[in-house]
């Protein structure tokens, strides 16, 4: 085997014999807000930096990952997303942030829309909002809503999703 | 955590273990990353692995959505897919070596939709 291949693929297995570790890195977070205003992207951009930072480096935002070569409608692009998360390997959570720009925004909405009208993707999803915001119905099928005051207070309350996650998943891994 | 509908997140947990724990895999894996494409007789190569070792490692990874059969299938190549360039980008974010060995530029295309 080429020894540089083999040395790196050595390390990296053995890192990934560290329960903690391996349990961090099996998430696949994505991480949706709206672009519409500067703070609301700003604050999920530092949500998914300070994930990567802990260890959680799976955390990305639907920009990261969708540069589009034409246009599609957008509840088609977040589905298709959805159909290449499910096959994988990799544990999916969304966290959907609607601050103070989420009313206004198609992408959202549209996101929010797709997720409802499917019970798998649902039971992933975890949707913080800003009190007063108005958002497409289909908010309300969502299992898991949590009103947040702040940026500050979203990033507090995903934090202890994303934990909380991990934390499963760490069980998981210690109890075989 | 909830209710998870369908999707068993131990399952898929477990499933990812077994293969980022496996140096074969991961030396496969990284192969495919490095290079953009590879077929079954440049990943023997790549590795030092044999065909018997190297077929079911590449269908475990394929079966995880790391690598996907080049689209023309007589050409026995395979590249990364979807859940791959998302892996490949952690490990870029964790390991320098890693980043050495399959650059910096960014592994993610986007996706595309056959209508």
């Amino acid at each position: 085997m080429d020894q540089k291949l083999s040395d790196i693929s050595t390390k990296v297995s053995l890192s990934f014999k560290d329960i903690n570790e391996k349990a961090k890195k099996a998430l696949s977070i994505m991480v949706c807000g709206s672009y519409k205003d500067e703070s609301d992207l700003r604050i999920i951009e530092k949500f998914r930096d300070q994930q990567r930072e802990k260890g959680v480096t799976g955390t990305f935002l639907m920009k990261d990952i969708i540069t589009e070569e034409k246009e599609l409608p957008l509840h088609e692009k977040f589905h298709h997303l959805w159909l290449q998360m499910k096959k994988d390997d990799k544990v999916p959570l969304f966290i959907i942030f609607a601050g103070k720009s989420a009313s206004e925004s198609l992408g959202l909405n549209a996101e929010i829309q797709t997720i409802a009208y499917d019970k798998e993707k649902i039971s992933c999803a975890h949707l913080f909002k800003f009190p007063g915001i108005n958002l497409v119905s289909h908010e309300t099928c969502f299992a898991f809503t949590r009103e947040v005051r702040t940026h500050e207070e979203f990033i507090e309350e995903a934090e202890k999703v994303v934990n909380n996650y991990v934390n499963q998943i760490r069980m998981f891994y210690q109890a075989k | 955590m909830g209710p998870m509908g369908e999707i068993n997140i131990f399952t898929k947990a477990d499933r990812f273990s077994k293969i980022v724990e496996d140096p074969k895999s991961i030396a496969i894996f990284l192969s495919i990353a490095a290079k953009g494409v590879r077929n079954y007789e440049e990943l023997i190569e790549d590795t030092g692995l044999d065909l018997a070792e190297v077929a079911p490692l590449v269908k475990r990874l394929q079966e995880g959505g790391f690598i996907k059969p080049n689209p023309n299938p007589l050409s026995h190549r395979f590249r990364l897919d979807f859940n791959g360039q998302l892996f490949a980008e952690q490990l870029k974010l964790e390991y320098p070596e890693v980043r050495d060995l399959v650059g910096e530029k960014s592994l993610i295309q986007p996706i595309i939709i056959k209508k």
